[in-house]
């Protein structure tokens, strides 16, 4: 929050937007709805958590090898946005098309399933991060380093190591959007619950104040993810 | 030497047809926004495939080689800065090439910037001509390289340029660039070669942007400035 012994006023701003924005979304629900704690909720938070992280371990290296092709070959601005494209179909949609794959690998109700799942909604916005990062570093780091002999998995160490903040970027959107995913395993995966999962089925079972506090909770995950992006691009940008 | 023979480049709209081009020392590549100097150059080095035509590197036909392996430098017009100090820089394509970079840095007059860090524009123009020179470069193919970069940069730059033994084709669109630099002037319209001229007054160019060097002269000068 201090940047050249001042208060970095951008980063307070997004803290005090940050704070006003919970509240506005969080105390009509509490007020109407109440809140009560689940001990159960924190053990599904847990979980999801765990598959969110294993698909971003996925997600990053496919996003970082298809963010660079994107990027600098040709025919990316056409290729793009079909891979964007899955980001702006209903997720139930996007499950249905799973289908097929996981009934047939017989992973329906696993966790490689929701991993799948999460793979899949989550590898778009993976790659548009990259893309844009490495977009922004021009192409002519890469013909520079191709001229000088430098080839392969190399070439894009060296986009890597230029741009730290957007491979942490990728990671925490992608890791959000997994972790957030609830069409995709309405089809496919409704156990082991996830916590999209799980809210829409207390809701369905015991009304809105069951799940007031785990709506809370991811609204504060957000928020919390949201302000370390905004520091990551205060630190040094994408 | 670096020759170029019925070179023929098609990109959208613009075509371009390079009869015959012979780099022996420093030949400018001289013409206006859009005329496909950029275009050539990336040619040259492999990062376009020409529809036509023969790349020569002293009487070695490199046209089919890769990128990677084409003899040649590269600087593009957007100064390039690796995520990497400018000792750990030239201490990894030292190694990648095989050669010492302290020599080198030691004749072209450079080692103040193994101390830094962080290095201005000019500065890191100057570390990446270093850089291309440890590949031992039969020729270097430099794009602009003082665009974007302030009179003293520019200076710096062009004085490192003319001091160097390899040929280069150097493009520019500006032509009091290319008196200074340049042995021979290529002038690129329509795209085609118009023609290859001697620079007959790079002595007297040089005088004159000595004369324009306003920085040193404000320093040096008690009260006024003549002209």
């Amino acid at each position: 929050m201090v940047c050249g012994g001042a208060v970095d006023r951008v980063l307070l701003l997004a803290a005090v937007v940050s704070v006003a924005y919970f509240l506005l979304l969080s105390l009509p629900a509490v007020i109407v709805f109440g809140a009560t704690p689940s001990p159960s909720f924190f053990w599904v938070v847990a979980s999801t958590a765990m598959y969110a992280t294993v698909s971003s371990l996925i997600v990053l290296p496919v996003s970082f090898i298809l963010g660079f092709a994107l990027a600098f070959r040709p025919s990316g601005s056409y290729i793009t946005p079909l891979i964007l494209f899955s980001t702006a179909i209903p997720h139930t949609a996007i499950g249905v098309l799973l289908a097929p794959t996981v009934f047939s690998l017989k992973i329906t109700d696993t966790g490689a399933a929701i991993v799948l799942g999460m793979f899949v909604v989550s590898l778009p916005i993976g790659v548009g991060v990259m893309r844009a990062s490495f977009a922004a570093q021009g192409v002519e780091l890469e013909e520079f380093l191709r001229s000088m002999g430098v080839r392969g998995m190399r070439l894009q160490w060296f986009y890597l190591k230029a741009s730290p903040t957007s491979v942490i970027l990728a990671a925490l959107l992608s890791w959000f959007r997994a972790f957030s995913e609830l069409g995709v395993f309405l089809i496919v995966a409704q156990r082991p619950q996830t916590v999209g999962i799980y809210i829409f089925e207390e809701f369905l079972k015991s009304g809105p104040t069951a799940v007031v506090s785990a709506s809370l909770v991811l609204l504060a995950v957000a928020i919390i993810l949201t302000l370390v992006t905004v520091v990551l691009e205060r630190a040094g940008g994408p | 030497m670096l020759e170029v023979r019925n070179l023929v480049i098609v990109r959208g709209s613009l075509r371009l047809k390079i009869e015959l081009l012979k780099v022996r020392s420093k030949t400018v590549l001289l013409g206006r926004n859009g005329a496909g100097k950029s275009t050539l150059l990336k040619a040259i080095m492999g990062l376009i495939r020409p529809a036509d035509g023969k790349i020569i590197v002293n009487g070695r036909d490199i046209s089919d080689l890769a990128v990677e392996d084409r003899p040649l430098g590269y600087i593009p017009q957007r100064v390039v800065r690796l995520a990497m100090s400018p000792r750990g820089q030239l201490e990894y394509f030292s190694k990648l090439h095989g050669t010492d970079y302290r020599p080198l840095i030691s004749k072209l007059g450079l080692e103040g910037l193994l101390r830094k860090k962080d290095l201005s524009v000019g500065e890191s123009q100057l570390l990446a001509i270093a850089t291309v020179l440890l590949k031992n470069p039969d020729a270097l193919l430099m794009d602009e390289p003082c665009a974007n970069l302030d009179w003293l940069n520019k200076k710096l730059v062009l004085n490192l340029v003319r001091s160097l033994d390899t040929p280069i084709l150097y493009v520019t669109h500006d032509p009091l660039e290319a008196l200074l630099v340049a042995d021979e002037i290529a002038l690129l319209e329509e795209g085609r070669l118009k023609g290859v001229y001697p620079n007959e007054s790079r002595e007297k160019v040089q005088k004159d942007f000595e004369l324009y060097d306003l920085y040193e002269r404000l320093k040096n000068s008690g009260s006024g400035i003549e002209t």
